[in-house]
């Protein structure tokens, strides 16, 4: 699945590990988010959009 | 390492890296220091039972018990510390070595019974799960890179 991520991340000037302490995850799981090798949970989904201000559909598409 | 893994590590701080690298030492540590007792203490078992001194042999034989169970439990508690991600690494990798060690031993008790191949000694089974999982565990993560 494709994403926003690394751009969202970026536009912030967080790193990959800020954006997982912010999200309660590890750093491996958002390199594996942005590299779009890993769909997330729904609840992290969520937790990302809301982290983000956008709409789920907004950061990942199918 | 990748410039993703690169990018990811800038921005952590010293203290929160320290904090990670000694949490993972000590669960190595618990883990290595488990894994060698389970060992030592078959082979004490096994060798106090061929001197005939079964009461000793059953005492390292509890050892090995106790060392197993406590290795199975360091892995349960750090397995439920895991997040998401981590656990499907950890799931796909328990799978393989799973399916891995159990083709191993069946494989070996056909050529136990056709080919009349030495006995397999049933404790190894723990070691050959181990290194099954360890590379099955580095090439599941790997894929995720």
């Amino acid at each position: 699945m494709n994403n926003h991520l690394r751009t969202l991340r970026g536009e912030r000037g967080w790193s990959q590990a800020r954006l997982a302490e912010l999200t309660g995850v590890s750093r491996q799981t958002i390199q594996a988010l942005e590299s779009g090798k890993y769909d997330p949970s729904l609840p992290l989904a969520f937790k990302l959009a809301a982290l983000f201000k956008r709409r789920i559909e907004d950061i990942f598409e199918p | 390492m990748t410039d993703d893994e690169r990018e990811g590590m800038e921005d952590e701080s010293g203290a929160s890296k320290r904090a990670r690298r000694t949490a993972r030492l000590r669960r190595s540590a618990e883990e290595a220091v488990m894994a060698l007792t389970f060992l030592l203490a078959v082979f004490f078992a096994d060798d106090f039972s061929d001197r005939g001194r079964s009461a000793f042999a059953a005492g390292f034989v509890a050892a090995a018990v106790v060392a197993l169970a406590g290795l199975f439990l360091t892995y349960i508690r750090r397995y439920l510390a895991l997040d998401e991600f981590e656990r499907q690494v950890e799931t796909k990798a328990l799978a393989i070595a799973g399916g891995g060690a159990v083709m191993f031993a069946a494989s070996w008790g056909v050529a136990e019974i056709i080919l009349s191949a030495p006995d397999f000694p049933l404790y190894m089974i723990a070691p050959i799960f181990s290194i099954i999982y360890m590379a099955a565990r580095h090439a599941v993560s790997s894929a995720f890179r």
